[in-house]
């Protein structure tokens, strides 16, 4: 039972498909765990299958049909169903562990500040930066603002910002104008997926990646 | 074609690999894919290529179709975006049926059927109602897979205008927008 939920501009604009990856991941994370904003997203591709049926067919070439029919033995059936969850992978979605690659467990934690750990994830682009992040019960994260929208999505435990609390598969976007300094609640370790929606800046020399909470 | 015989094609396609099925699905949907590539910027051959991509998409995948969840139409619109973000921008989005992980009704019930062709029915019907200038962004949006911001720009529109004439046009199409909502 999610509380916060993506707003319905950034749901609209993943369903026609404009919302780049990293944002597109925060809001199917979300969407993995909200049956609410999963069925308006179904409402919307509704909409879009209109949309599709509304077009003026365009022409396409005689033989496309045949060359598609031969094709079609070679294809197989893609069966696939979502995996279970494995002890492995703890309490990731399915959408989350395609970019994470390996076991949680087994996940490069790295200091991102004090008690906070980060492990990135991977994207097809550059322009985003996606990772997960471990902030342990009642520590918080540093003071801070962001260039960019700052995506965050719980994965387990929760944490306060800004007097609202956000539980595991709440949705919370904070504008570039946010300063602020969410905290862990006492309960449990927070485990959550940041995503940053502005280019990716090296830092000194060594090209170190400045940490996404300190930009 | 109705979305009913639609679904019903897609089915046989799951069931029973039916080549024939396929057919006639390919020859309702590949032009108008085409139609719907070339909108968002492919040239006729590069659209063609996108369409017959989305069509052996659909063959391979259609035993994860659940009629409970989406129209045929739906679906294939569905696909047909994630493909063109696949092969075109080489980013990945999710296959609908790996989002359902923590939702507790995994199977759809016969009223989630029912409210599915009913809900399809009345947008083809309100579609038509909404006024044109939200019908012209809302097709922008989805025709040329725009963001809210993008299609500000490109029309020389206030942010806040666009949003507001989308969200009007979801309105008017019913109850597409959950009151809880932020900016
Ligand atoms: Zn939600």
């Amino acid at each position: 039972m999610t509380h916060h939920h993506v707003p319905s501009s950034l749901l609209f604009d993943y369903a026609t498909g404009a919302l780049s990856e990293g944002p597109a991941l925060a809001v199917s994370t979300h969407l993995s765990y909200c049956g609410d904003c999963l069925a308006a997203l179904g409402r919307l591709e509704e909409i879009g299958g209109v949309v599709l049926q509304s077009l003026a067919p365009a022409a396409v070439d005689s033989e496309l049909l045949s060359r598609t029919l031969a094709r079609l033995d070679e294809q197989g059936a893609n069966e696939r169903k979502p995996e279970p969850e494995d002890a492995a992978n703890g309490t990731l979605p399915p959408v989350l562990r395609a970019h994470l690659g390996i076991g949680l467990k087994d996940a490069r934690w790295r200091f991102a500040a004090p008690h906070v750990r980060e492990a990135r994830l991977t994207l097809g682009g550059p322009s985003h930066r996606a990772s997960l992040l471990r902030v342990p019960a009642g520590r918080n994260v540093p003071r801070h603002t962001h260039r960019g929208v700052e995506y965050t999505v719980v994965l387990s435990g929760g944490f306060i910002d800004r007097g609202q609390a956000y539980r595991k598969g709440d949705f919370c976007a904070a504008d570039p104008s946010v300063e602020h300094r969410p905290v862990a609640m006492d309960d449990a370790e927070c485990l959550c997926l940041i995503v940053l929606d502005a280019p990716v800046l090296p830092m000194g020399r060594i090209g170190r990646l400045i940490a996404p909470f300190l930009r | 074609m109705n979305e009913d015989v639609l679904c019903g094609l897609v089915e046989a396609v799951a069931r029973r690999r039916d080549k024939a099925a396929f057919a006639r699905l390919f020859q309702h949907f590949a032009p108008r894919l085409t139609a719907f590539m070339q909108r968002r910027g492919a040239d006729p051959a590069a659209a063609q290529d996108l369409a017959q991509d989305a069509m052996l998409t659909v063959w391979r995948k259609a035993p994860q179709f659940d009629r409970g969840r989406a129209t045929a139409s739906a679906w294939i619109f569905a696909i047909a975006r994630n493909r063109r973000i696949d092969v075109l921008r080489r980013e990945r989005r999710p296959d609908p049926e790996i989002l359902i992980f923590m939702q507790e009704t995994n199977a759809p019930s016969a009223e989630a059927e029912m409210e599915r062709s009913a809900f399809q029915s009345r947008l083809h019907a309100t579609l038509a109602q909404v006024p044109a200038n939200q019908l012209d962004i809302l097709k922008k949006a989805y025709f040329e897979d725009l963001s809210h911001s993008d299609i500000a720009q490109q029309l020389g529109l206030p942010l806040g205008t666009v949003k507001s004439r989308i969200r009007l046009a979801l309105i008017r199409l019913r109850g597409l927008l959950d009151s809880e909502d932020t900016p």
